[in-house]
């Protein structure tokens, strides 16, 4: 990056800042769509996103203000007029001095390798397409598409500290439509992977045409309360909607269902739950945008509340320590996860016998409130009858709160999806609400 | 700082189209985005942010490919022209470059006065006066479950130069301003949130006249009444949709499926059915972009067209798609001036602008009278739609069960489900009288966009709704 964070720090000093800290973001990416079972879009970014962070001594206090850019080419005067108008808007506040050297950090993975060459991009893209276009009973692909993205991040400020990281992924995605039996419906599904070379093209054709193909002639079910099981990607889907209840800054505006809940039970002995992007295999971060280390913290211990993540900011105004969630300017989770259990799927199945198997859940950005915990969300998936998946289901709505849920789980599965950094394994529930006909 | 010139789009036009592409176009834009977040009235967050990169993008029929950089170095895209240009095999000349249409001819939506000088003590002053009228209304109201009022302005600052090889060259600037107050209720264990917003695209002047009192009322009387309000009972019902957002029905269950991005990979229920009957005779609907300083409007759209009012469907018959620029080259249809995009790292295209149902012959008395046992949706949330399939889910924020031709009590955490297919024939009647929008963000292919959805009352007959408590 050309932007001279010594330039800038000493204009900083000059307008009165007494510290100054820079966090660059480097995005290289690759993209490639094909529409209706061709590829048609090629699209190559090169994108340097930074965050300034500045502490002003006013009368009250030192303030803490931080803005973020575009580019390298921003005039740094008006820059750090932004800051100045950003740190006056925010109270003094207790966490107002940066970070300095001297904390303990994981080791960085090296640099991230060039994915494939720009045929083979293309090449895996086609093989999913002509892998799908084979599948029985798929009659249209929609859309298809190949990503590949690069992260390079530095963080420096005035204190001295200099850190450095990357990441990085490849991933491929699809859906398709499948018809039959005087009905259509959609399968998509997406796979992760280090390198182009690594994706699974035809493993994937495969579950995206299962998913779109087992779905016709879905039913709706009759409104009622029902054992249920929910899959590894419906199970994720909710878990990760709700992380924000675990969150520090919510804890501070008593907008959690956790809220003064340290040490009691709120959910299943069986269920833990932890956050730790040091776990990632695609996003594994050694340092928050606050330069501070990033580990595993323990939020719910066998069913016991243990802790929420913070900021420094949140941790500072809880009388605690930041936990390395302190991302994007906010207090955000890293790698929100679900310990996984000990048991099989199939055992799942059959506690649940005559109830539902959910497999998608739709709405839940709408129809999940992380500040009070409910959830009311489009579900699909198949009866369970004799421990197996049975008649397919659709358009039933899925009703809970993120407290019961937690409590009610009987069995956790042993299924997470390590593969694509899941967020949690399969759940069993003795009942649920499901709406349908 | 650096800025594109229009000499330079000029030039890079040029060097993109030097090998034969059909299309060239350059997207240039500086876009300052801000928000001010306070918790009962002490500000928590600020988030600011300049947006500034270039998209250049060529087409060869309907194949698409694209640079975004955060660059407006002129030498740095030069480079990237050049590298496009050369995945393209010469096959024409470069055609001339007119650029006929001057910048500024429409005037949809204008700042009075620019968002970049409304201060951050007006800002302020703005949060605390909201923030001041809900503690107010809370006290009136004998509200002591109130217990958190989140107030968060935004005020963005949109400036892009869109040019193209066919003649397009306008600079556009779009102002944004939003304030969104949230206010929540109960304990822990019992909590409810609600929230309201005031929105436009246009600049601080959107403010003046507001009655803070009544809006304050209103979202603390809605709160109180969820909070208080017993579990939905899911089943099946007759539901009568209030207006405003309940217009998101219209967005999410038909309008997603019109949009040529669903067309062009077959992916959407309402493929060939132009001049068709696709909905109840009694239903009629639009996009039009063209709404004054409304929140879904624009001057030009991010291909630098027109914003257009485009009549979508008239007494049931399905009249129009939404149709960008390269829709229109897969497809063969119009250009509609619905090209979008949240910014220029996101692709663009077709999209919607401000969304509603025409009024009918109803009113929300005669609507509801017709129901023995059914539900009413006051007032919706979000949702979300396959277009293939149709099938939508719509999260109601405050609703009440119909009895016997009366709204009557209300329940909370209700959600509907159905077919945007089989529910546009489901609807009966439309009210003639209360029609409004209400602000909302489309996420989509090209990033979250502002748009507004709106209708009269509706009454759909037969609709999953979801609740808590089986029925």
């Amino acid at each position: 990056m050309s932007m001279n964070f010594t330039i800038l720090h000493e204009l900083a000093l000059a307008q009165g800042f007494t510290a100054l800290e820079l966090v660059t973001t480097r995005t290289v990416s690759c993209s490639l769509r094909a529409v209706a079972g061709e590829i048609t879009d090629r699209e190559d970014t090169a994108r340097t996103t930074a965050t300034l962070v500045g502490t002003l001594p006013l009368a009250d206090g030192l303030h803490l203000g931080r803005m973020a850019f575009d580019g390298t080419e921003e005039d740094p005067l008006r820059l750090l007029s932004d800051l100045r108008d950003q740190a006056t808007l925010m109270p003094a506040g207790a966490t107002t001095e940066l970070v300095a050297p001297g904390s303990l950090y994981a080791k960085p993975r090296g640099a991230h390798r060039a994915f494939g060459s720009a045929s083979e991009k293309e090449q895996v893209l086609e093989d999913l397409l002509a892998s799908l276009a084979k599948e029985p009973g798929i009659t249209g692909i929609p859309e298809a598409s190949y990503d590949d993205v690069r992260m390079t991040r530095t963080l420096v400020n005035s204190r001295g500290l200099s850190l450095a990281d990357n990441w990085g992924y490849a991933s491929l995605s699809a859906e398709a439509i499948a018809e039959g039996h005087g009905d259509l419906k959609v399968g998509s599904d997406y796979a992760l992977a280090s390198s182009t070379r690594a994706l699974d093209a035809r493993a994937l054709s495969a579950r995206i045409a299962l998913r779109a193909r087992s779905m016709l002639g879905a039913t709706q079910i009759a409104s009622g309360s029902y054992p249920l099981v929910l899959d590894r990607q419906a199970s994720s889907a909710l878990l990760a909607t709700f992380a924000s209840c675990f969150s520090g800054e919510n804890a501070i505006r008593q907008l959690t269902p956790f809220a003064g809940k340290e040490g009691q039970a709120i959910g299943s002995p069986l269920v833990t739950i932890y956050d730790d992007i040091l776990e990632g295999r695609y996003g594994r971060r050694v340092f928050d945008d606050e330069g501070m280390p990033t580990q595993k913290t323990m939020l719910m211990d066998r069913g016991i509340f243990t802790s929420f993540y913070d900021s420094r900011k949140t941790a500072a105004e809880r009388g605690t320590s930041s936990t390395g969630n302190g991302f994007g300017g906010q207090c955000a989770p890293g790698l929100f996860r679900m310990k996984n259990g000990t048991t099989p799927i199939g055992r799942l199945m059959s506690f649940a016998e005559g109830g539902v198997l959910v497999t998608s859940l739709e709405g839940l950005h709408a129809g999940a409130n992380p500040l009070t915990g409910d959830f009311n969300c489009q579900a699909s998936g198949y009866r369970i009858r004799s421990g197996k998946r049975a008649e397919p289901l659709n358009l039933m709505v899925l009703s809970g709160s993120f407290a019961s849920l937690l409590h009610d789980v009987a069995l956790v599965g042993n299924d997470r999806d390590e593969a694509r950094d899941g967020c949690a394994p399969s759940l069993a529930l003795p009942h649920a609400a499901l709406s349908g006909k | 700082m650096k800025r594109l010139k229009d000499e330079d789009a000029r030039r890079l036009l040029a060097t993109m189209s030097a090998t034969g592409a059909d299309f060239a176009e350059v997207f240039n834009e500086n876009t300052h985005l801000s928000t001010i977040e306070a918790v009962d009235g002490v500000v928590r967050a600020t988030r600011s942010r300049h947006v500034s990169g270039t998209a250049l993008r060529i087409l060869e029929g309907f194949k698409e490919s694209r640079i975004a950089t955060s660059s407006q170095d002129y030498p740095t895209l030069s480079r990237h022209a050049r590298a496009l240009a050369a995945g393209k095999t010469p096959a024409c000349e470069a055609r001339s470059l007119a650029m006929a249409r001057p910048a500024g001819r429409h005037k949809t939506i204008k700042a009075e006065r620019s968002l970049e000088d409304f201060t951050s003590a007006e800002k302020l002053a703005v949060i605390r006066e909201a923030t001041n009228a809900v503690q107010e209304a809370a006290k009136e109201l004998k509200a002591t479950a109130l217990s958190t009022v989140t107030v968060m302005l935004t005020a963005d600052t949109h400036e892009i130069l869109i040019a193209n090889t066919d003649g397009v060259l306008e600079h556009e600037t779009r102002p944004y301003l939003r304030l969104c107050v949230s206010a929540a209720a109960g304990t822990s264990d019992d909590r409810q949130t609600l929230m309201h917003d005031i929105g436009g695209a246009q600049g601080p002047e959107l403010f003046a006249g507001i009655d803070w009192r009544t809006f304050a009322h209103d979202l603390v009387s809605s709160l109180m009444t969820i909070h208080a309000a017993p579990e939905m009972n899911g089943g099946v019902y007759d539901v009568v949709i209030g207006p405003g957002f309940g217009g998101v029905i219209l967005h999410e269950a038909c309008v997603h499926g019109l949009e040529a991005t669903a067309l062009v990979g077959h992916a959407t229920v309402f493929e060939g059915k132009i001049g068709q009957r696709i909905a109840n005779p009694c239903v009629s609907a639009v996009d039009d972009g063209t709404i004054p300083s409304s929140w879904g409007s624009f001057n030009v759209d991010d291909e630098g067209h027109a914003p257009a009012r485009n009549l979508l469907i008239d007494h049931g018959i399905l009249k129009s798609y939404l149709i960008d620029h390269r829709g229109a080259v897969r497809l063969g249809f119009p250009e509609t001036g619905s090209g979008r995009r949240q910014d220029y790292t996101y692709p663009v295209t077709s999209r919607m602008s401000n969304t509603f149902f025409l009024p009918g012959e109803e009113t929300l008395s005669s609507l509801v009278a017709g129901i023995k046992l059914g539900f009413y949706a006051k007032t919706m949330g979000g949702g979300s739609v396959d277009p293939a399939t149709s099938e939508f889910n719509f999260a109601v924020r405050e609703g009440y069960m119909i009895r016997d031709g009366k709204i009557a009590e209300a329940r909370r955490g209700a959600t509907l489900v159905g077919r945007g297919a089989d529910v546009l024939m489901a609807i009966d009647g439309i009210a003639r009288d209360d029609l409004s929008l209400a602000n909302g963000i489309c996420g989509s292919l090209s990033g979250s966009i502002p748009t507004t959805v709106g209708e009269p009352s509706i009454r759909v007959r037969g609709m999953t709704v979801g609740g808590k408590e089986a029925a």
